[in-house]
């Protein structure tokens, strides 16, 4: 919970001005909450001179939107895939370092390895884009997948174990 | 396959696993909100996630192309809005797949998905200045309190215990 600005020795990684992590938690909630009252009592003698006013909301399912070739390279039939976690979250960062931070390397190779595997695959005669696999996994380009959290309890981590 | 003891968070899921509050729905929000203000001449695009900087740059980019002519000049991305999916990287920060690209739940195309819908929502203030509620797209999986049971006294311990590999906390709403 940044401003992480001191270091701990003893969970070796920067902190905010507590120890406790909920009470920087709270440090930083204050310091929000003061700038956005500020903005609001300023807002209250700023009248608005225009009438352009305009707002909307959109819900969609994420994990399968149609992606407009414009946005992606000019591919055609793009689409987002179901929800997975990668193998990288748990190297975490040099902030909030996680349990695979010193193999770093080893979860690099791991990514490209898995975004090789895939594309071989693909290239295989006879296989119709990967349909034998669940789109979880043939549409994660290279993510390691860690947790496959968009299937519940079918959902497999490290590819393998349910 | 992964042990409770590990995390407190793997131990909760296992939990409510047993009891079979979570086995027919996804354990990641997948139906989530996009929003869009213009107030006078400041568009704020609201993204349920953390964007990276060059995502933000880029979105504005993709916002500025569709809202120029309702006379907007300036455009501040708003993130962490509505909900919360993880990070939002680019296409390339994805396959450097760091800590950010294995957090972006949706694959490589998460992002042009987000620019492809924010054209599509901007494209209906070109006739109307608010959608109506039957514009707002999918209904998002509600949970109620009954199906998010609360958590054991043991599993306080254990966040206690294991507090420095991390906690977390559970709310739900009463409808």
């Amino acid at each position: 919970m940044s401003p992480n600005f001191r270091w701990d020795p003893k969970r070796r990684l920067n902190i905010g001005p507590y120890d406790n992590d909920f009470q920087n938690s709270e440090y930083n909630g204050e310091i929000q909450q003061r700038y956005a009252w500020r903005l609001f009592e300023e807002a209250a003698h700023c009248p608005l001179k225009s009438d352009n006013l305009m707002g909307g909301v959109w819900y969609q399912d994420h994990g399968n939107i149609e992606v407009d070739p414009a946005y992606a390279d000019g591919l055609q039939g793009v689409k987002t895939s179901p929800g997975d976690l990668g193998l990288s979250i748990l190297m975490g960062t040099a902030e909030g370092r996680g349990p695979l931070f010193g193999l770093s390397g080893a979860v690099g190779r791991l990514n490209r390895l898995s975004g090789r595997g895939k594309a071989l695959y693909h290239r295989f005669p006879g296989k119709k884009s990967g349909q034998d696999f669940h789109p979880v996994f043939r549409t994660q380009g290279p993510k390691f997948s860690f947790i496959e959290i968009a299937r519940g309890v079918e959902g497999r981590a490290f590819f393998l174990f349910q | 396959m992964i042990p409770g003891w590990t995390c407190p968070s793997v131990a909760r899921v296992k939990a409510l696993s047993r009891v079979g509050a979570v086995s027919y729905m996804p354990w990641v929000p997948q139906v989530l909100p996009i929003q869009i203000f213009v107030i006078g001449n400041l568009a704020l695009p609201a993204l349920p996630g953390e964007p990276t900087t060059v995502t933000g740059y880029r979105l504005a980019d993709t916002v500025e192309g569709e809202i120029e002519k309702l006379g907007v000049d300036t455009i501040s991305v708003v993130g962490y809005a509505n909900a919360y999916l993880g990070y939002i990287t680019t296409y390339e920060e994805y396959r450097a797949q760091c800590y950010e690209g294995g957090n972006t739940l949706f694959g490589p195309w998460t992002f042009a998905g987000y620019q492809t819908r924010f054209a599509s929502l901007l494209k209906y203030f070109e006739h109307q200045k608010t959608l109506v509620p039957q514009q707002t797209g999918e209904v998002p999986i509600r949970v109620s309190c009954e199906e998010l049971p609360p958590p054991p006294r043991i599993f306080g311990l254990v966040t206690s215990w294991f507090g420095y590999l991390g906690s977390c906390h559970f709310t739900c709403l009463n409808q």
